[in-house]
């Protein structure tokens, strides 16, 4: 962008000037906006490592009993069983505000299992499955709001971050740019004046010696 | 609204034990995709649950449907061999956000 798009004039040099210190403000806003925001990021990273890793042991333990159960049972019996056992979990998504950024908040109702088995004739692992798995729901839940809201955030710290640059690689040089160049057509100008007065004056004294 | 499950037979299994009903178990990660598809386009589901190795295999496919729509939410929970490939999503996310390659941990 030149300078040249920008009329010459006191009027436009105020213009601009104000332009400028706006711009500046709100660049730093941003940039402060930006930092929070990064760090927000980094805290729900965090979260979601240490959720994950509180899965692990449980998962390890669930597969080991699941492993057990289809070997006393079999496969297909127990593919049975699951198909009969009734639905128990039930979640509401809400979102809230963190910092203009919508993040989603998840209520999880969980109901405990109603068997539709019986305890004699299947294998004591099933009950240990049933229940290592049933463990896992509430973190896995919990898991899934921490990963949306990374991915909500790391959206909005990539948008903040092409306005940052915006402002601060085109919008401000290129009016610090026009100021400079109004400033300098301006002072020209004066002397230019000042100049064309002396020489008037000069000529004036001239004609009244004559 | 429903949690649904996209995972390897045995995870199937074990999550229909603990009271999922939407649960499929898919073979790869073409399968899974085609789930996915169905899964997003019912306003019943909330929450898509899926392995991470399952989610490995298709990770363009998750990428954009992560940032497509924000509901259902799509997770990925590490399962029987968890260990090589932990964490992708979280990687990858954090490169595309701050712009470097950061060790989490």
């Amino acid at each position: 962008m030149s300078s040249l798009e920008f009329k010459p004039t006191r009027m436009e040099l105020i213009a601009l000037r104000r332009r400028l210190n706006f711009a500046q403000k709100g660049l730093k806003l941003l940039q402060e906006k930006q930092d929070a925001l990064i760090m927000e990021f980094f805290a729900a990273i965090q979260k979601y490592k240490r959720l994950r890793d509180s899965l692990l042991p449980i998962i390890r333990e669930a597969y080991l009993a699941l492993a057990n159960a289809e070997i006393e049972m079999g496969a297909l019996k127990l593919e049975r069983i699951a198909e009969g056992v009734p639905e128990t979990v039930n979640v509401e998504v809400k979102f809230k505000n963190v910092m203009g950024v919508l993040v989603p908040v998840i209520e999880a109702k969980i109901e405990s299992i109603r068997r539709p088995y019986s305890l004699t004739d299947t294998s004591i692992y099933l009950e240990t499955v049933s229940e290592n798995f049933s463990q896992l729901l509430p973190t896995i839940i919990k898991l899934a709001e921490v990963s949306a809201t990374i991915v909500k955030l790391s959206e909005e710290i990539k948008r903040i971050r092409r306005r940052v640059n915006v402002l601060d690689k085109i919008i401000i040089p290129t009016l610090n740019n026009a100021i400079s160049y109004i400033k300098f057509y301006l002072e020209e100008r004066e002397r230019e004046d000042l100049f064309r007065v002396k020489r008037i004056k000069k000529k004036l004294e001239l004609k009244s010696y004559l | 609204m429903r949690v649904a499950l996209v995972a390897d037979f045995d995870t199937a299994i074990g999550f229909k034990l603990a009271g999922l009903k939407e649960v499929y178990a898919v073979t790869d990660g073409r399968q899974a995709e085609e789930v996915i598809n169905k899964l997003t386009k019912n306003a019943e589901i909330g929450i898509i649950i899926i392995t991470e190795s399952l989610a490995n295999q298709i990770r363009q496919y998750i990428k954009e449907k992560l940032y497509e729509r924000l509901i259902p939410i799509i997770v990925e929970i590490p399962d029987k061999k968890w260990a090589p490939t932990a964490m992708e999503f979280i990687k990858d996310i954090v490169k595309r956000t701050i712009g470097i390659e950061l060790l989490i941990g």
